[in-house]
């Protein structure tokens, strides 16, 4: 950018920050006062401005001139929806979010230094990455992640089916991005897989819905859907493998003296229970009830009367 | 700090402005460095173009006023430039992401400056700890810690390791690189000392993780680290099995790498699947009906493997009655 060309769009910032309606290209164009003459070169060099604030992220709306007739669209900068909060970062914050970025690295994401220069500035940092994390899958989970700020309705397929939802919480668990909220018109609440949303649509209309107080969390527990009497199921599990259990069966573990540990789970599916525990093998057992501790043996013993390996 | 792009300029100079008004005449070697501007750069800018910036008329009491003195800058009459553009949702996503990754492996401290700086980006950005939220257990044990310390230290770690598609247990000795998340498990990509080669290690399979003082000792061969991104080395000898599935079961063929399969006059499918492991195997076959059959198999791979396993299962049974 020439400095000619620096000056003039941000003499273009100036007016449309200071107008309090929106303003026509010609009436921008008297004020800067740096446009050429010649019309077709006017509207290029009008367009390459325009495109350079919209890539920043400045949302330069197309709207109607009040009080104009014929009607004349003019342009204008919603001033609530340009500037950023009042964020107070202490320079210890900023020092710690700096850490962040050097210690996180999102492959194939963006780089933060834009970001951070908007919070107060960017530091490069001595400091290696410590994570780096894949972006493939997210989908549109940054469109997403605005639609829940902005509060507004959203319409996506999903399963060959349309759906219309309030969003409420984006989670990232068990490695991937959930979307849980209110499906319309049903208002059920749903969860939704974020890479498995296609045609993403986000409405217009700003706080067009509440979020409750405590959206409820993802739930990826195939043994808590069902519609069986719930029964409390404790399992002890090898001191090997309880890290493993930890995040593959996202239960919560108390660690026993001899190393092994403990589990109380809710169980509402029992098929689905005894199949997970199976990735377990013999370094898990279901401590009570009889009944599901036989039932377990059960399930098992199916492979020893089955007639796997008599070939 | 090279030269700037067009694209740069403008989005570094609305940024320092409200910086620069904010800091009472910072200096402009401090302006330059925290705004990653070339100083002869942002001398020139500042006085020759942000001086001639400001709505009509265009007159002295619009215009913006730099006074550059001693080496230290300041701006009046740009309160329309007073607050930074807001960040994109891209940008607020993807700083609050980073944020919160770091928190978990630092373990949240509600009062420290992490925690402090995620809760007003949080409130900027429309968000709270109930809207979105990230929950990645295996970065959050001590084991993790461990392993992230000596990754910032570059030295070496002893570690017990389970193999999941073996069902077996090693101690190994590695020299850490990086925890790299892939197909949605963190794994610690590091050298090992007892396989002579890069591997990645599931974090949730550490079992012991034990730091030493002792600095990566990569061998010189093999410091090429540039495959990271391709190596999917996890320690396996894959071999291959035949066997015959329900259809129920079909839903394998996409699941899993296989080598052929073909369905049977009876409708049932005869597949060639690569197996990672034994341990892997038995696991995949209680998932399988029953009547899943192993017609062949290498040496090592016994035909009645799934009962084998079930006879495992059980006899822990028996064992506890």
């Amino acid at each position: 950018m020439t400095s000619k060309k620096l000056e003039r769009t941000l003499n273009l910032l100036a007016e449309l920050l200071n107008a309090e309606s929106p303003k026509t290209a010609a009436e921008l164009k008297a004020r800067v006062g740096m446009y050429p003459d010649d019309l077709a070169a006017f509207r290029r060099t009008f367009d390459r401005d325009k495109n350079a604030l919209r890539d920043m992220g400045v949302q330069l709306e197309l709207t109607m001139v009040p009080g104009t007739n014929p009607p004349v669209e003019g342009y204008f900068i919603d001033k609530s929806g340009y500037y950023l909060d009042e964020l107070n970062l202490t320079e210890e914050e900023v020092t710690a979010l700096n850490f962040a970025i050097a210690s996180i690295d999102i492959l194939d994401g963006l780089t933060e230094g834009e970001a951070m220069r908007k919070l107060g500035g960017y530091e490069e940092s001595e400091t290696s990455n410590i994570l780096k994390v894949e972006n493939r899958d997210v989908g549109d989970v940054s469109e997403l992640f605005d639609s829940i700020a902005r509060r507004r309705k959203i319409s996506f397929m999903y399963g060959n089916k349309n759906r219309n939802v309030e969003p409420w919480r984006l989670e990232f668990t068990n490695g991937r991005w959930y979307l849980t909220g209110r499906n319309i018109p049903e208002y059920k609440t749903k969860t939704f897989r974020v890479d498995k949303i296609a045609d993403l649509e986000s409405e217009n209309n700003d706080e067009s819905y509440d979020i409750p107080v405590n959206p409820p969390r993802v739930n990826l527990k195939p043994w808590s859907y069902g519609d069986e009497e719930a029964i409390k199921t404790t399992i002890r599990i090898d001191s090997d493998l309880l890290d493993w259990a930890r995040t593959s069966l996202e239960i919560d573990i108390e660690i026993e003296q001899s190393g092994s540990g403990v589990a109380t789970i809710e169980v509402n599916n029992r098929e689905a229970f005894f199949a997970r525990l199976t990735l377990l093998l013999d370094h898990a057992e279901i401590i009570t009830p009889d009944e599901m501790r036989n039932g377990y043996l059960a399930y098992v013993g199916k492979y020893i009367e089955g007639s796997n390996g008599a070939a | 700090m090279g030269q700037l792009k067009a694209s740069e300029k403008l989005e570094r100079l609305l940024a320092m402005i409200p910086w620069i008004m904010d800091n009472d005449g910072p200096k402009l070697e401090t302006v330059a460095q925290r705004f990653e501007y070339p100083k002869e750069l942002l001398l020139s800018d500042l006085t020759k173009v942000i001086f001639m910036v400001g709505p009509y008329p265009h007159t002295p009491d619009t215009l913006i006023e730099v006074l550059v003195e001693d080496g230290r800058v300041w701006i009046d009459q740009a309160e329309w430039l007073e607050r930074p553009l807001r960040l994109t949702a891209e940008q607020g996503f993807s700083l609050l992401r980073r944020a919160k990754t770091l928190e978990i492996i630092h373990g949240r401290d509600n009062k420290g400056a992490l925690s402090g700086a995620i809760a007003k980006l949080e409130k900027s950005l429309g968000q709270s700890r109930e809207t979105f939220e990230l929950d990645i257990p295996e970065l959050e044990n001590s084991k993790s810690r461990i392993v992230n310390e000596s990754i910032e230290k570059k030295t070496q770690l002893r570690i017990r390791y389970y193999a999941y598609s073996k069902d077996q247990s090693s101690v190994r000795t590695v020299h850490p690189i990086e925890v790299v998340n892939r197909d949605h498990s963190h794994y610690l990509h590091a050298y090992c000392s007892t396989a002579n080669d890069y591997r990645l290690f599931r974090l949730d399979r550490i079992i012991e993780a034990h730091a030493t003082e002792q600095a990566n000792d990569i061998p010189e061969g093999d410091q090429d680290l540039t495959g990271v991104n391709e190596k999917w080395n996890l320690d396996n000898e894959t071999s291959e099995v035949l066997m015959r599935i329900t259809p129920g079961d079909s839903w394998i063929l996409s699941a899993y790498p296989i080598k052929d399969f073909s369905h049977t006059d009876d409708d049932h499918i005869e597949v060639r699947l690569v197996v990672s492991g034994v341990g892997w195997l038995k696991r995949l076959l209680l998932r399988l009906s029953p009547e899943t059959k192993i017609l062949e198999s290498p040496g090592h791979i016994p035909k009645d493997l799934a009962k084998e396993t079930a006879l495992s299962i059980t006899k822990r049974y028996k064992e506890n009655l």
